[in-house]
Formats: C-alpha cells, sequence, structure tokens
C-alpha cells in the first residue's frame, strides 16, 4: 500500500499486487489476499496465516509450520522478462534454514521463468535464483545480498534479456548478465509466498506485509519508486530518486552529499556501467574526481579504503581538479606491492590537456633516483611506464589513457579506447616498497612529489589487468560518464 | 609562481598539516633552499578563516624551482 502522499507505483506489467495493510487487499480476517490489479485472478489463498494489525499497519505472521501463501499460476503473458517485491520480515531465529521468502516454479521442472528468494537468518542473507532456458539448456543465476533479520526489508530481483538484479531496500546490490533468451511461459508454475511449490520444507517464519509481480524487467528508476512509495510504513529511509545502486548511494554519502543531480546521475550510471562490463571487480581505486571539492574529490567510488589526500596547491571545479605545478600532488595512499600483483596492473587517466615538459602525471619510484618506476608523463615526445627501458612512442595529448599490464610479458597503452601500442616486457619484479602512488607528481621517497603537473585531470583509478575487451568497454564507461557531465574530450 | 616565503620554523609548524578536509599543506624549497608554500584561490578562502591565516601576511615573492631530477633513464 504506498504511504499517502508519497510516490505512485509504477504499472509497467503489473500483474499482482497484494498488501495486507489495505483493507481491499486484506480484510483482517480470511483466507484470501486480493489481488488489486486483477481482484478474482491470483488472490492468495492463506494457509495456517495469522494477521498482526500492529506490525507495519498490517502484516501476515508465518510460523513455519505449514504456513503459505498460494497465488496459482500468473498466466501467459509471464513470458521473457519479470520484477517482484517483496517486504519481509524474517524472524531474528529460525529452523529448516534457508527457508523461501516467495517463490515462482512448477513441483517437477525449472524450464520456464522461475524464480526464488531464499533467506538465511544465520547470515543474514537473501539469495536470489533465476532460470533462464536457452532451447538446449537451463541457465542459472543466482544472487545474494544482506538483509536483516528482525527488521523489514523491502526487496525488488528483476530479470530481463541482458541482466538480472536483486535490490535490497531500493538500491541494487547484485546484478548478473543473462544471455539475452526468452524463458518461456510454464502452465504448472505457482506462485508462493513463504514455501517453494512442491517442496515439503523450507516454510519461512516470519512476516510479509507487501507482494508484487510485474511481467517486465523494470529499470533502477522504477526500483526505485516503488521502494519509495512503501518504505515509511516500514521504517525505512527514502532513496534519492537519482541513485539506484548501493555502491553509488555509499560513495554519495562518503562524499558528503554534495553532488549535483547531474553528477548522482553520472556517478549511478558508471557504476552501473562498469558492473555490467564485469570491471568493477578488477577495480581497487576509482576516483571519479566530482564535487567540486577537496573532501569530494579525495573519495574513493570503489570502496571506502584509499581515500586520498590533496598536498599543496589545488583547484577544484566541476570539469575535475587541477594541481598548481609547483607544490600540488595527490596521495592516493595506495601502496601497490600492497594491493596488486606485479603481473596485473592497469592504471586509468582521463586528461582535459596536457603539457609539454617533463612532469608525471601519476607516478611511483624505486627511489634508487635512477628513474626507474611507474608513471606517465609528458614531454620528449613519448611515454615512460612501468619499468626502465621500456618506452611507448606515442606523444601525449588530451583524452583517456589506459595503462595496462595484463600479464607477465606484456604491457599495453589504450588511448581514447584504442589500443596504440604493445610492448613486450622482461619480467622485472619492481618493488616500489611503501611507496604510495602519487597523482599529478612521481613518488621517490614519499614525501613531497616531483615532475608535478598543472593540468586537469577528470577520472583516475587503480585495478588489477584488464583484457582488451573491459579496456575498450572502460573507456566506454568512462567516455560517457565525462559525456554526462559535460566534461568530455 | 609566486608563493609565500617561509622560515624553517614556519614551515616546520604547517608541514603536512590539514588546513581543510583531505587538503594539507605541502612546503618546498627553490633553488636556493628557500621554504615557500603556494596557495590557490580556493585555499586562501579556506585559510583565511583557519588558524592558520598568518600564512597570508609573510612575504610573497617569485619562486624559482630546484633543476629538475633526471626524470627517466630513456630520454
Amino acid at each position: 500500500m504506498p504511504v499517502a502522499g508519497g510516490p505512485k507505483l509504477t504499472t509497467t506489467g503489473i500483474l499482482l499486487e497484494v498488501d495486507s495493510a489495505d483493507k481491499t487487499s486484506y480484510s483482517g480476517t480470511g483466507t484470501t489476499w486480493i489481488n488489486q490489479v486483477r481482484p478474482g485472478t491470483n488472490n492468495g489463498t492463506l494457509n495456517n496465516i495469522s494477521f498482526d494489525s500492529a506490525d507495519a499497519k498490517g502484516a501476515l505472521v508465518f510460523t513455519g509450520s505449514n504456513t503459505f501463501v498460494d497465488f496459482g499460476n500468473l498466466g501467459p503473458s509471464l513470458t521473457s522478462s519479470f520484477s517482484f517485491q517483496v517486504a519481509f520480515e524474517p524472524a531474528a531465529t529460525a529452523s529448516g534454514q534457508p527457508y523461501t521468502i516467495l517463490s515462482y516454479a512448477s513441483a517437477s521442472s525449472t524450464s520456464s521463468i522461475t524464480f526464488k528468494l531464499d533467506y538465511t537468518s544465520s547470515n543474514q542473507t537473501v539469495v536470489l535464483t533465476t532460470f533462464s532456458n536457452t532451447g538446449s539448456q537451463n541457465i542459472v543465476y543466482v544472487m545474494s545480498a544482506s538483509a536483516n533479520s528482525g527488521s523489514w526489508n523491502i526487496v525488488h530481483g528483476t530479470f530481463g534479456t541482458q541482466l538480472a538484479a536483486l535490490y535490497v531496500n531500493g538500491l541494487g546490490q547484485a546484478y548478473a548478465p543473462t544471455t539475452g533468451s526468452t524463458t518461456g511461459y510454464n502452465a504448472s508454475n505457482r506462485l508462493y509466498a513463504g514455501l517453494n511449490f512442491g517442496s515439503t520444507s523450507g516454510y519461512y517464519t516470519g512476516s510479509i506485509g507487501n507482494i508484487i509481480v510485474n511481467n517486465a524487467d523494470l529499470g533502477g528508476l522504477d526500483i526505485n519508486r516503488n521502494y519509495n512509495a512503501i518504505a515509511s510504513r516500514f521504517s525505512l529511509p527514502a532513496r534519492r530518486p537519482l541513485i539506484t545502486d548501493a555502491d553509488a548511494f555509499a560513495f554519495f554519502e562518503r562524499t558528503g552529499g554534495t553532488l549535483s543531480v547531474l553528477e548522482q546521475q553520472a556517478i549511478n550510471q558508471l557504476v552501473l556501467d562498469l558492473k555490467s562490463y564485469g570491471i568493477w571487480a578488477f577495480m581497487k581505486a576509482i576516483y571519479p574526481m566530482v564535487g567540486a571539492s577537496a573532501a569530494a574529490c579525495a573519495q574513493n567510488l570503489r570502496s571506502s579504503s584509499f581515500t586520498g589526500v590533496f598536498n599543496g596547491g589545488w583547484t577544484f571545479s566541476s570539469t575535475g581538479v587541477t594541481g598548481n605545478g609547483t607544490n600540488g600532488f595527490f596521495d592516493t595512499l595506495f601502496v601497490i606491492s600492497d594491493n596488486l600483483s606485479f603481473d596485473s596492473q592497469s592504471y586509468t587517466i582521463y586528461k582535459a590537456s596536457v603539457q609539454n615538459a617533463t612532469i608525471a602525471e601519476f607516478g611511483v619510484n624505486l627511489g634508487d633516483n635512477t628513474g626507474t618506476g611507474l608513471y606517465l608523463k609528458d614531454g620528449y615526445g613519448h611515454i615512460n611506464t612501468f619499468i626502465t627501458n621500456q618506452v611507448f612512442s606515442s606523444s601525449l595529448i588530451a583524452g583517456n589513457y589506459i595503462l595496462n599490464r595484463p600479464n607477465s610479458s606484456t604491457k599495453k597503452l589504450f588511448r581514447n579506447g584504442v589500443l596504440f601500442e604493445t610492448r613486450s616486457d622482461t619480467a622485472l619484479n619492481l618493488n616500489y616498497g611503501t611507496r604510495r602512488l602519487y597523482l599529478s607528481g612521481r613518488n621517490d621517497n614519499n614525501a613531497g612529489a616531483v615532475l608535478v603537473s598543472n593540468t586537469q585531470t577528470r577520472f583516475f583509478s587503480i585495478g588489477d589487468g584488464l583484457t582488451d575487451t573491459q579496456a575498450n568497454n572502460f573507456y566506454t564507461a568512462i567516455q560517457a560518464f565525462q559525456t554526462t557531465l559535460g566534461r568530455q574530450v | 609562481m609566486i608563493g609565500y616565503i617561509l622560515t624553517e620554523e614556519q614551515k616546520d609548524q604547517i608541514q603536512g598539516q590539514e588546513f581543510a578536509p583531505y587538503q594539507r599543506f605541502n612546503c618546498v624549497q627553490d633553488f636556493e633552499g628557500v621554504w615557500f608554500n603556494f596557495l590557490t584561490d580556493q585555499d586562501i578562502l579556506t585559510v583565511a578563516t583557519s588558524p592558520w591565516v598568518w600564512i597570508l601576511l609573510c612575504p610573497r615573492i617569485e619562486y624559482k624551482p630546484k633543476p629538475i631530477p633526471a626524470p627517466f633513464e630513456q630520454e
């Protein structure tokens, strides 16, 4: 039941909506839970379930002892994509774990649209399992996330031709690329709450207040809208309408909530793109340089680790960060030898401009004053990086650079999405010791930087080595991000 | 570039100190070993309302850097 005055539910492909706090859906007595979208069709039949009028303005209570709701088959329109929403409060302790909160399955097969949402109280984890039929085989997608016992959660699952997703309390927590094949219709499937159809164990223990099913792959903004429509009733926080991913939201919080509407949209999409491309997990630190302040630009999008520090003179603007070329450098606090394998590294930087001088856009040195180390530099008409005696012949221009070491014998330079140069590499194991990686300068001794830059940086990241396809997709995602912000090169 | 001249004691007082969230002073020496501090226009606004406001009263002169160290073997 949407909260009065709050956002309305999206009606795209809606097949079922039941709410135990809405008298038109459940009167408070009896065994019928009326589907408000199509009354009489897919009404739920309650089995051994009681009603608590005081909990979240009205909740159905499942004791775990032969308690479940049967909604029947959802009909032939549900064939290729779906979304569901369920509001539930798991008991803090329960036997027979994991137990099923919501499922759509047949008793004998998984050859069509099938999904199952399970919960385990012992580790407070919700698990969404879905199936796709490619015509020759079933593919199983499993996604999990944390959800609290003893308090209400609103979980959404979505499944489409490209992506399956699991949201907890309005924020995307896990994603799985799908094959794009239809999942088909199975007249034997039944929607159950509190049990998996055909099972004799795994009864849910806790409460359920609301269930919605759509025959559409709802996007993050629709999920956000549906969540906000009922969140306050379950004492859950409202979500910002522009941020749908949990990691994007955490980053937004770390910036102090200072990002503009455009920056929120750009960050959210960047995170979704990096996860969709399978790049996110390869990253250790991502500095998107948004928020026009040191406090915002120092934040790592990937996690709360490696929050950097700006040293010396810097200018922060909506277009990026600019050192003064004299004493300004950014200390990422990232020690390469502690966090990356020598044979698998990538560094990405997006420059608004470059300067024709001997400077380092980022770097760390061995500290032996030989110049041996890792850096991207301007000047002398070439780029020097990774290992001494290994110099890329290209000159530096504005744009995006990915310095990639995918294996022990190769290093590659990508410029604006194009593999610009490949060099074979002798497997020298450079040990940078405890020296941290600096941006807009090179770290020779963990003190001040040398070769400091005075040009603007709009993105910087550190991660594991990437495939050529990943590197190309990484550029695509970054360029889309910069374009959204109107600061693309 | 114009910078603020600092004495050795003044440098010791501020070097590495956080003057705003995620921002630290970084003093550097010129070619004669004189200590300088540089502040952008944004930094000046911050420092002006901080305990470090005295920096803004220090003399300002042109900074002449030390020779750039040999940066790379491959040049």
